[in-house]
């Protein structure tokens, strides 16, 4: 290539054309059944973020006693994201539900290390891991009642 | 290599959507300079979380955005008309993000307009925490 071209005026755009990329769909997790893991796949900004709300909270009221939410199809994930994955975390805190997040190396797991959340969210690299890790806090809770 | 310069200005609805044709042309310049895929993932990064700041804000009709290149560093300058009285949001997530993935980052407001300003050069914002 022979070099930038210089002065390129691009796009304008008006209306409604763009629809939102992100599906929240939901599972358990395979090694531990009664472990509802929730897939968010696509991209999760400021215009989707809502959608993901929607899905954690459906699986948070599935899941009485531990969650995963499971990242690995997540193509892209800025603060607001974020912010809707610390809602999750304190409203399942609050409820006492276990809460764990399957994160893949690269970019999220940076975004959670510059924001400070890796050392307040439960973080692994499998879902086998992170539903044993969500298992245990239950088996933990429901003996200390 | 023969040095790149030039701008590229889009201009975009002020509604979330959008962002996403942001972020797709940010990593379509950078992979055209030969960036490295975290650093084109840093700009779209960044390029969105400047976007979503004048969003959230209250940017009104539309959100322009000027990506200059200047040899081995991306500016992205974005603009927005904010209500009167609305400035943007100085802290919390998306604040943090920018400073930590730019080399710079301003905030001004000029004849009206409130402009974000977010430069990043070619390779990792060297920073003990990452």
């Amino acid at each position: 290539m022979g070099g930038w071209p210089g002065n390129v005026q691009v796009i304008s755009g008006a209306g409604s054309l763009m629809r939102v990329q992100l599906t929240v769909d939901q599972r358990f997790a395979s090694a531990f059944p009664q472990i509802v893991v929730v897939v968010p796949a696509g991209e999760v900004d400021l215009a989707s973020a809502g959608q993901l709300r929607q899905g954690l909270e459906r699986a948070e009221s599935q899941a009485p006693a531990g969650l995963v939410v499971d990242l690995r199809d997540v193509g892209f994930i800025d603060s607001t994201g974020i912010g809707e994955l610390v809602g999750c975390h304190r409203r399942c805190r609050e409820a006492g539900r276990a809460l764990a997040f399957v994160v893949p190396t690269g970019t999220i797991s940076k975004i959670l290390k510059v924001t400070g959340m890796d050392s307040v969210f439960d973080l692994h690299p499998d879902e086998d891991s992170a539903a044993a890790a969500v298992s245990a806090d239950k088996s933990e809770a429901s003996t200390s009642e | 290599m023969s040095s790149a310069s030039g701008r590229v200005t889009i201009e975009i609805p002020a509604q979330a959507e959008y962002i996403a044709v942001l972020r797709a042309a940010s990593g379509v310049i950078a992979s055209r300079l030969d960036f490295t895929l975290d650093d084109i993932d840093d700009l779209r990064i960044l390029v969105d979380e400047a976007a979503s700041v004048l969003l959230s804000a209250g940017a009104e009709q539309v959100l322009r955005c000027d990506i200059d290149v200047e040899d081995e560093a991306v500016r992205f300058q974005l603009h927005a008309q904010l209500p009167d009285g609305q400035s943007p949001h100085g802290e919390g997530f998306a604040w943090s993000i920018l400073n930590a993935l730019a080399h710079d980052v301003r905030m001004d407001v000029a004849n009206g307009e409130h402009v974000i300003s977010v430069t990043r050069s070619r390779g990792p914002v060297l920073d003990g925490a990452l």
